[in-house]
């Protein structure tokens, strides 16, 4: 339990330093808010009281401390484009972007893990020749590329997918109570609108996934590689265990450990980098509403979208240490 | 003696294993590491393979067991049980035996439990495998604390539940040999089993292997680099040297006529104590490992009686399999 307790405040301690970025990210960027905030026609005394009132006449270390307790509290400030509370933004923008993660992480697991395991196992072979190959290619293609090429051949060309959005037209009007819409309509039993949606974020988490994916298998490959050098493999071949029963109740678990630390990272770039994905297929999403605040100069949006993907990425590796210890018998016994 | 060597006739119909004539190819190269090994080991006989690191012997045992994925048997014929393994699907083949007939313990006792599975669960397994117990059943549970218990381990209700690393070396060797013995196998190959222990325990461990080769007819391959080791444990010792078999001798006859220019450079290399420091050898020159592919005798570079046929004939086979043999080309000339 004292491990776990550690990685929680080392996760806040982070989170600390986050708040701490992101504040002075605001202070960097040139120009005046106050001037700014108040019009191009106020003059000196109206632009002391803006700057009172926003508290830009406070001391440093005052105006980030009432900065962080706002962030704590959930206020990002008010979107000079939007004009909605920034905190609201990304609550509706956050759930289309998290889903697409998900997805494209499945993917990632769903293919990394089976053909790093089989590649490793028959290291060597032909088969991991070309998994070595294609792995290599595949981690330097970029993103945008991929997600091109998949939407202008599968989907435009030969029409097996929906070009862009999250849902078709017809289910324009779905509304869910979490935002998240792929659990919202499991939970409605919508079928018809969860296959809609599944049919949407197939390509574009195909798309995000890939490059990581690449990285994955290499990851995975190596790390089991190792492990089926070590003596209990023998001894569970000698026990007569089949090589199926070896992979998966000997080998993997004790491979994953390399692989796992890699996947929980993963999951913060990803995040980051679904700007690139949604804005080609036209999906809602924290991505595009980053553009949109970065191209607006809305700065306090760009902040805010920081900190969440900041958050998002500290919380998933934070999971993952505990992940960790929680299968490690060593760890967990020794606290 | 139990080791007398009989006729041929006889002791190739007793065998439990018989190798005639193996090789041993390196699977990426294709390179010959081991070649033409003949021996025949009886039910219930603890037979020893001796050699220096890298002589091939570990080599040659984990892949006529099958446990070798790099290498494989290129030429010759393994019988073991009766039945025949010709070198095409030999791999497959022996692999059904595992856990059933053939038993194998592993050198190192660090290494060899999965650092992550329970003890009771590796053993479970075993029985699972070996037996078909269910790993759920009452039976399982019973039979994983009397193996425990008969190997020595003091507790073993509370062991089932931890997990190797909170075991020392010679538990841990003592916990594999109660996977292996579990399934209850004709043959155990125990491959260095105590290199990784202490004096003390490596005693504890070799008699825990004898033990169970007495009383349950048990034929036990002990491979070892130390020859002192298997001169006082095991019946008939095979030594190899250079991916080459030289010797089979009885225990005893070490140091008698019957051993191999090699077999007596290798027990005049151990300290005994009645000899002084500057009485303990060292065979001159660096060892060969296996793979040696020159015609004639790998060790004639190193050897102090060697002749020009040494370098020119191939060495003698162990072609009839006969309980004894000497493959030292010179002293084939001399004997009657």
């Amino acid at each position: 339990m004292r491990y776990v307790l550690e990685r929680i405040a080392f996760s806040l301690f982070a989170l600390f330093i986050l708040i701490f970025i992101t504040f002075l990210l605001s202070h960097v960027v040139p120009g005046d808010p106050a001037i700014a905030a108040a019009g191009p026609n106020a003059g000196a005394e109206k632009i002391q009281l803006v700057r009172e009132s926003m508290g830009l006449d406070k001391p440093f270390h005052v105006q980030f401390l009432v900065y962080g307790a706002k962030v704590l509290a959930g206020d990002f400030g008010t979107s000079w484009f939007t004009h909605q509370p920034i905190a609201d933004d990304i609550m509706r923008e956050l759930p289309p972007s998290l889903e697409l993660v998900v997805m494209a992480m499945l993917i990632n697991l769903l293919i990394s893990f089976p053909i790093g395991l089989v590649a490793a196992r028959y290291h060597g072979s032909n088969f991991d020749n070309a998994v070595r190959v294609v792995a290599i290619a595949g981690a330097g293609v970029p993103i945008f590329w991929t997600a091109i090429l998949l939407q202008q051949k599968l989907a435009a060309d030969w029409q097996l997918f929906p070009v862009a959005g999250r849902l078709s037209f017809a289910n324009r009007d779905f509304e869910g109570a979490t935002g998240f819409y792929i659990l919202d309509s499991l939970v409605q039993m919508r079928l018809d609108v969860f296959a809609d949606l599944m049919m949407h974020i197939f390509l574009p988490a195909l798309a995000l996934s890939l490059l990581f994916t690449a990285v994955g298998v290499r990851i995975t490959r190596t790390a089991m590689i190792s492990e089926f050098r070590k003596d209990y493999v023998v001894m569970a071949r000698a026990k007569g265990a089949s090589e199926a029963r070896i992979m998966f109740r000997h080998v993997f678990r004790n491979g994953a450990t390399p692989s796992l630390t890699v996947f929980g990272m993963q999951f913060g770039w990803m995040l980051g980098a679904t700007v690139l994905v949604e804005e080609i297929f036209g999906r809602p999403g924290i991505g595009r509403y980053a553009i949109k605040a970065v191209t607006q100069s809305d700065i306090h949006a760009v902040v805010g979208v920081v900190l969440v993907v900041g958050l998002v990425f500290v919380i998933s590796n934070m999971a993952i240490d505990i992940i960790l210890y929680a299968i490690n018998p060593r760890k967990t016994r020794e606290d | 003696m139990p080791n007398s060597p009989s006729p041929t006739g006889n002791a190739e119909r007793n065998a439990i294993l018989k190798l005639e004539g193996v090789c041993v190819a390196l699977a990426a190269s294709r390179k010959t590491m081991v070649r033409n090994i003949s021996f025949s080991v009886r039910p219930g006989e603890i037979f020893g393979l001796a050699g220096e690191s890298g002589s091939g012997k570990t080599l040659l045992m984990r892949t006529i067991f099958g446990l070798h994925d790099d290498a494989f048997v290129e030429k010759g014929r393994m019988t073991f049980k009766n039945t025949e393994f010709s070198s095409s699907e030999h791999r497959r083949r022996v692999r059904k035996l595992l856990g059933r007939e053939i038993g194998f313990v592993p050198q190192d006792p660090f290494s060899s439990l999965n650092p992550t599975m329970r003890i009771g669960r590796q053993i479970r397994e075993a029985l699972y495998l070996g037996k078909g117990i269910s790993p759920k059943s009452a039976e399982a549970g019973k039979t994983t604390l009397e193996l425990l218990k008969e190997v020595g381990i003091s507790e073993p209700a509370t062991a089932v539940g931890q997990y190797p690393d909170q075991f020392s070396g010679g538990m841990r060797q003592r916990i594999v040999i109660a996977i292996a013995l579990s399934q209850e196998p004709s043959i155990l190959v125990a491959d260095e089993p105590t290199t990784a222990l202490d004096a003390y325990t490596q005693r504890r461990i070799i008699n825990l292997i004898i033990e169970r080769s007495r009383n349950r007819n048990l034929a036990v391959i002990l491979i070892s680099h130390n020859l002192e080791l298997l001169r006082k444990n095991v019946d008939r010792i095979a030594v190899m040297y250079g991916g080459q078999l030289f010797n089979i001798l009885a225990s005893d006859e070490i140091g008698s006529s019957a051993s191999h220019p090699y077999t007596e450079a290798l027990f005049k290399c151990i300290p005994r104590k009645d000899m002084n420091l500057a009485d303990i050898q060292s065979i001159p020159g660096e060892p060969l490992s296996a793979g040696y592919g020159a015609a004639g005798c790998a060790f004639s570079s190193r050897c102090g009686l060697r002749r020009d046929i040494c370098d020119t004939s191939e060495i003698p086979v162990n072609a009839s399999l006969e309980q004894e043999f000497d493959a030292c080309l010179v002293r084939a000339g001399r004997r009657p």
